[in-house]
């Protein structure tokens, strides 16, 4: 472990719904520019983990520290203006709204209207269909083109965490990659990423160190080498039926 | 029915209409971003119509008396998002539905307790009862108001909901409040707001009414709740536009009964435009303009 200060950093933090814990003694590290992958299956409490670290779930117990100072407890919409975006499972996106507006709701935190505008721009040149489609309702877009504006929208908060649950479920293959070849550049951005996802190779494709979830636990980390090679990887993924559910509702007005 | 008849069953369509569309807007809004029915929404009417009634016996004059009503029931709308539903924040559907309800007795026994039990009457400006004539089309000065205003309204409504990111934002939280608030929104401010245009809707459109009426009584407001929820069920509870759409229809509906029923029966005619709602519903049980159920 490197000695400078980790960007995100969970100790013991425990949290669920009500009587159900979803996330057990969950300490994890993520430092500047990284890329960590989460890695488990259905009903580990990936998503749960995501959503405490966002402030849409509180945690029982334990801390969460952003660049050194505590964030649990925070209302999501504080945590998102201390540059910590969550990229929710499903996108999230609103489809009565426009491409535009969705761009324009995912810099609700900043101030800066010209910049925002320029921003907006960029996005339309990473994500081309997005600026064919900018006065199009957002519902009227494919899954993997309202995968892309989910991602440029949280992108569009000047993020310097991003935490992205599950974006290639439910995308073909080749959209799949052309929104893995944009999340390989994201630390170029000054993005470091908190990644959930199913699809293991293609998960530790581009992260340079993972955690594996099983049970509402942290089960096993290392590097992206180490969990490849793993024996035990593919059993603790898919060996975990019956696990704590996770409510894709979030409930929390 | 001559074209004339026609052109003047239109005017009270669009009269009554842009008076419904209003009420049902503010019930809307407020739904959308907390699932909340607000039945105390029609004391809002009532908090315009005491304000307005109180300030002409002393004198105030109409315009004055107006503004005031519109302020009061928009303070009294933020008042109720504070005292009686931010404690009820994450409650169940029914829970709010139950909360509305009482506060909505409450509020009529305080105004029965502090200003008469009785019906007041209340005297408008002289000129709303007076009519224009136009060719063959007798229009009065109130439809006339009512539907320059409820125009107005619209208009003003859907350029804040489209163009203002305060207006974005509270369609984002409608559709979605978990991601509205990851996005920054601020859930307090987002329901805070929805609150007071809701309670802004209701005096603009208490005022129509009230004028209309001449009266103002305890329980007053029970109409105009009534009215703006079969509307907002019609259009598809939680859409903007579905409220928009429901008052019209039931506005039409309703003249549509009085106008074709024979006398002896007109006095059934609300619930023959009920029974309309009902074939409505059969078909479209979600309402004509439902949102997309999607709540991730």
């Amino acid at each position: 472990m490197s000695e400078e200060r980790p960007l995100l950093r969970l100790d013991g933090v425990t949290s669920g719904y009500g009587p159900i814990v979803a996330v057990r003694d969950a300490s994890l590290e993520v430092r500047s520019g990284e890329i960590v992958a989460l890695l488990g299956a259905n009903g580990a409490g990936k998503s749960t983990l995501l959503m405490t670290v966002a402030g849409l779930v509180r945690p029982t117990a334990g801390n969460i520290e952003l660049d050194g100072s505590r964030i649990d407890g925070l209302k999501p919409e504080e945590i998102v203006r201390r540059g910590v975006a969550l990229t929710p499972e499903g996108r999230g996106i609103f489809s009565h709204l426009t491409v535009a507006d969705n761009l324009r709701i995912g810099a609700a935190v900043r101030k800066d209207r010209a910049q925002i505008a320029t921003d907006a721009e960029e996005m339309c040149t990473l994500f081309p269909i997005l600026g064919e489609r900018r006065r199009q309702l957002a519902g009227t877009l494919s899954g993997g083109e309202q995968q892309m504006l989910a991602l440029a929208r949280s992108l569009m908060s000047r993020p310097r965490l991003m935490l992205l649950d599950e974006p290639s479920l439910g995308l073909a293959p080749r959209i799949v990659a052309q929104i893995f070849e944009m999340l390989r550049k994201l630390p170029e951005r000054g993005v470091t990423v908190l990644l959930v996802e199913q699809n293991v190779s293609l998960a530790l494709d581009i992260a340079q160190r993972g955690y594996v979830m099983a049970s509402s636990e942290l089960q096993l980390s290392g590097t992206a080498a180490e969990l490849r090679s793993a024996v035990d990887l593919e059993q603790v993924y898919l060996g975990s039926a019956g696990d704590a559910p996770e409510p894709a509702a979030t409930g929390g007005r | 029915m001559s074209a004339s008849e026609i052109g003047q069953q239109l005017i009270n369509v669009l009269s009554l209409g842009s008076t419904y569309a209003l009420l049902a807007l503010g019930l809307a809004l407020v739904f959308g971003v907390m699932g909340l029915v607000n039945f105390a929404y029609g004391e809002l009417v009532t908090i315009t119509g005491y304000t307005m009634y109180l300030m002409t016996i002393n004198g105030v004059p109409w315009g004055l008396a107006v503004v005031c009503g519109i302020t009061f029931a928009t303070i009294a709308s933020l008042l109720m998002e504070r005292l009686a539903f931010r404690p009820l924040r994450n409650a169940s559907f029914l829970t709010l539905l139950f909360a509305s309800f009482a506060l909505s007795v409450i509020l009529q026994n305080v105004f029965r307790a502090t200003v008469s039990p009785r019906t007041k009457g209340i005297r408008g400006p002289g000129l709303l009862i007076e009519s224009l004539q136009i060719g063959p089309l007798t229009i009065s000065w109130m439809s006339i108001v009512t539907i320059v205003v409820g125009a107005a309204a619209l208009i003003l409504l859907t350029l804040f909901m489209r163009g203002s990111l305060a207006g974005i934002s509270m369609r984002a939280a409608a559709e979605n409040f978990s991601v509205a608030r990851l996005m920054g929104i601020k859930a307090n401010r987002v329901i805070a707001l929805a609150f007071v245009i809701s309670g802004l809707l209701a005096g603009v459109a208490g005022v129509l009414w009230v004028s209309r009426s001449g009266s103002v009584s305890p329980a007053m407001g029970f109409v105009p709740i009534l009215k703006a929820f079969i509307a907002t069920v019609i259009g598809g509870l939680g859409s903007l536009p579905g409220a928009v759409l429901g008052g019209f229809v039931l506005a039409a509906a309703e003249i549509f009964f009085i106008v074709v029923l024979p006398t002896s029966v007109q006095p059934f005619s609300d619930p023959f435009a009920l029974l309309l709602v009902i074939a409505i519903l059969y078909f479209k049980p979600n309402g004509l303009l439902a949102p997309v159920a999607e709540r991730v």
